[in-house]
C-alpha cells in the first residue's frame, strides 16, 4: 500500500522527467532561423570558459584523471 | 596535463550553432545577452569585435592544507573568419602540503619539502614529517586561434607555455572541424603535444626513486613528453538541444613520479621506520569517453547542462565522473546557476599506505619497483556542490560570483577527507 501510495506520489515526477528526456532527445530539422535558442550563451558546451579553465586545473591537480572535453596543451607541476 | 582554454567567441558561437565546436574552443560565457541570434555578434559589430574577461578565486582548503590565488586575464579578438585568444594566468600556492608519509613521533626520518619548499627535516612543519611548508608562484601565458577556411572546415591552434620554481611546461594544439552542409552536424579532431620539465625546487634534481630519503641518489630533471588526441561529434538535435560525444586518447613517457612524495617504511611494531621516495611507471596510457547535452526546457528560459566522463588507463585507476548544471534566470539581467559534481576513481595499481619492513628491518619493495602514497592516486570520492550568480550590468558587461564546495573522501589514506571551498569572481568586458 505504501509502495502504491510512493509510486503515486512520484507519477508525475516519473511521467515529467520521461516527457522532459523525450523532449530533449526528439531529433526535429532546424533551420537557420530557428537557431535563436541555440545561440543563447547558456546553451554553449562550454558556457563560461573562465570556469572551465578553472576547474580543469583544480580537478587536475586534486584527482587522477583528467580530460576528455577537449586537448590543449599546458601543464604545471601541481599533480 | 593540465587544460588552457582557448579561443571561443562570436566564431565558436556559430561554430555552435552548426553544431558545437568541441576541440580547443568554448563559448563566450556569462549572462545572455540581447540579440545573440545565429550571425549577430554581440556590441553591434561584426568587425573586429574585442574581449577581456578577468577572473580571480581564491582556493583554501581545509586544516590548513592548500591555499590558491588565481588571477585569469582573457583577451580576445574575433571577426567573421578567426578568432585570436592570449591568456594570462598567476596563481600564488601555499601551505602543507601532505607528503604520503605516516605519522611517526621518533623524529628519524628526514623528508624533502614540497612544492616551491625547501628541504627540512622532521619537526620543522607538522612535527611529524606528514606534511611539508611549500610556497609557489605559477605563471602561464596562451595564445589560441581559430579560423574558418570555408564554410564547412575550420581550424584551429594554440600554444601555451607554464612556469614554476620547480616545473617547466609548453605546448601546442591543432585541431580541426568540419561541419555538415545543413549545419547541425560536426566532427572535430584534435592533437596536442606537451612537454614539461619536473625537479625539486632549488636543487634541479630529482630523487632516486625508491631511494631512502635519508641517502638518496640524485638524479637529473625530469622530462616527460605528453600526446593526446581526441575525436569529436557534435549534434543539434533539436531547436533546444545539444549534444556532444568525445573519444580521447593519451599518451606520456618519461618522469612521472612526484619528487616531493613519499612512502613510508612500518615495521612489524607498527613503527615508522624510513620513508622512500615516491616511484611510478615511466609511461602512462589514458583513455576517455566524454558525452554533455544541453537542454533549454519546454516553454522556459531554464536550461540543464549535463555531462558524463569514463576515464581508464593503464595504471588501473578507473573514474566516473557526473557534472550537472541548471540555469535559472531571474528577469533580464539576472541568472543563478546550481552546480553539482560528483567524482569516482578507483586506486592506481601501486597505491600503497606503506610498504612493510622484513625481519631485518629492510623496506619489502614491490617487484615492479613502483609505490606510491600519493593520496590523489587512491580511490577516492569527490562531490563539488556550488552555485554562481550572474549579473548582466549593461550590453557590454557582465559579473559572475561562483562560491563551490569540495568535499574528497579516500579509502585508504591516513588522512581520510579533504574538503575546500572555492571563491570566483569573474568580470567580463566587450568593446
Amino acid at each position: 500500500m505504501k509502495a502504491a501510495a510512493l509510486l503515486c506520489a512520484l507519477l508525475p515526477l516519473v511521467t515529467g522527467g520521461c516527457a522532459t528526456i523525450d523532449d530533449a532527445f526528439s531529433i526535429d530539422e532546424v533551420k537557420p532561423w530557428q537557431r535563436d535558442v541555440l545561440a543563447e550563451d547558456d546553451m554553449q558546451l562550454v558556457s563560461d570558459t573562465m570556469d572551465s579553465s578553472v576547474d580543469d586545473h583544480l580537478y587536475y591537480s586534486r584527482e587522477a584523471s583528467t580530460g576528455g572535453a577537449g586537448v590543449r596543451g599546458g601543464g604545471c607541476g601541481c599533480n | 596535463m593540465a587544460a588552457t582554454d582557448t579561443a571561443g567567441g562570436a566564431l565558436s558561437r556559430r561554430l555552435a550553432l552548426a553544431a558545437c565546436s568541441l576541440l580547443g574552443a568554448g563559448g563566450a560565457g556569462g549572462v545572455p545577452a540581447p540579440a545573440q541570434a545565429a550571425g549577430v555578434p554581440f556590441a553591434g559589430s561584426d568587425d573586429d569585435a574585442w574581449s577581456v574577461d578577468g577572473s580571480w578565486l581564491a582556493y583554501t582548503e581545509s586544516d590548513d592544507r592548500v591555499a590558491v590565488r588565481k588571477t585569469l586575464v582573457d583577451l580576445q579578438r574575433e571577426n567573421d573568419a578567426h578568432t585570436i585568444g592570449v591568456q594570462l594566468v598567476h596563481d600564488t600556492m601555499s601551505g602543507a602540503s601532505p607528503t604520503g608519509a605516516l605519522a611517526d613521533d621518533s623524529g628519524q626520518v628526514t623528508y624533502t619539502g614540497a612544492s616551491g619548499g625547501q628541504g627540512f627535516a622532521v619537526g620543522e612543519d607538522e612535527g611529524d614529517g606528514t606534511r611539508a611548508l611549500f610556497d609557489d608562484t605559477r605563471v602561464q601565458a596562451g595564445l589560441a586561434v581559430e579560423s574558418e577556411l570555408d564554410r564547412a572546415l575550420s581550424v584551429n591552434y594554440g600554444a601555451v607555455v607554464s612556469q614554476e620554481s620547480d616545473h617547466d611546461s609548453f605546448g601546442g594544439n591543432v585541431g580541426l572541424t568540419r561541419r555538415s552542409s545543413d549545419g547541425v552536424t560536426t566532427l572535430d579532431a584534435g592533437i596536442a603535444a606537451t612537454f614539461d620539465g619536473i625537479y625539486r625546487s632549488e636543487r634541479d634534481d630529482t630523487p632516486e626513486p625508491l631511494g631512502d630519503v635519508a641517502d638518496a641518489s640524485s638524479f637529473e630533471q625530469g622530462e616527460r613528453s605528453t600526446v593526446d588526441a581526441l575525436l569529436g561529434f557534435g549534434r543539434v538535435l533539436n531547436r533546444r538541444t545539444v549534444v556532444q560525444a568525445n573519444l580521447g586518447l593519451g599518451v606520456s613517457s618519461g618522469y612521472h613520479s612526484d619528487p616531493y612524495k613519499v612512502i613510508s617504511v612500518v615495521d612489524d611494531r607498527q613503527r615508522v621506520i624510513a620513508a622512500l621516495h615516491d616511484s611510478r611507471p615511466d609511461q602512462r596510457v589514458r583513455a576517455t569517453l566524454f558525452g554533455k547535452m544541453v537542454h533549454r526546457l519546454k516553454d522556459s528560459e531554464r536550461s540543464v547542462n549535463l555531462s558524463y566522463r569514463l576515464y581508464g588507463d593503464d595504471w588501473g585507476v578507473v573514474s566516473h565522473t557526473f557534472v550537472a548544471r541548471y540555469r535559472l534566470p531571474l528577469g533580464e539581467r539576472l541568472f543563478l546557476e546550481p552546480h553539482l559534481r560528483l567524482y569516482r576513481q578507483g586506486a592506481a595499481d601501486f597505491h600503497l599506505p606503506f610498504l612493510a619492513a622484513d625481519e631485518r628491518g629492510e623496506a619489502v619493495l614491490p617487484a615492479d619497483g613502483h609505490a606510491s602514497a600519493d593520496y590523489r592516486l587512491d580511490g577516492l570520492t569527490g562531490t563539488t556542490l556550488g552555485i554562481k550568480a550572474g549579473w548582466r550590468i549593461g550590453a557590454r558587461t557582465d559579473l559572475r560570483l561562483r562560491l563551490e564546495r569540495l568535499e574528497q573522501r579516500f579509502d585508504d589514506t591516513a588522512d581520510g577527507t579533504l574538503s575546500a571551498t572555492l571563491v570566483q569572481t569573474s568580470v567580463r568586458y566587450r568593446f
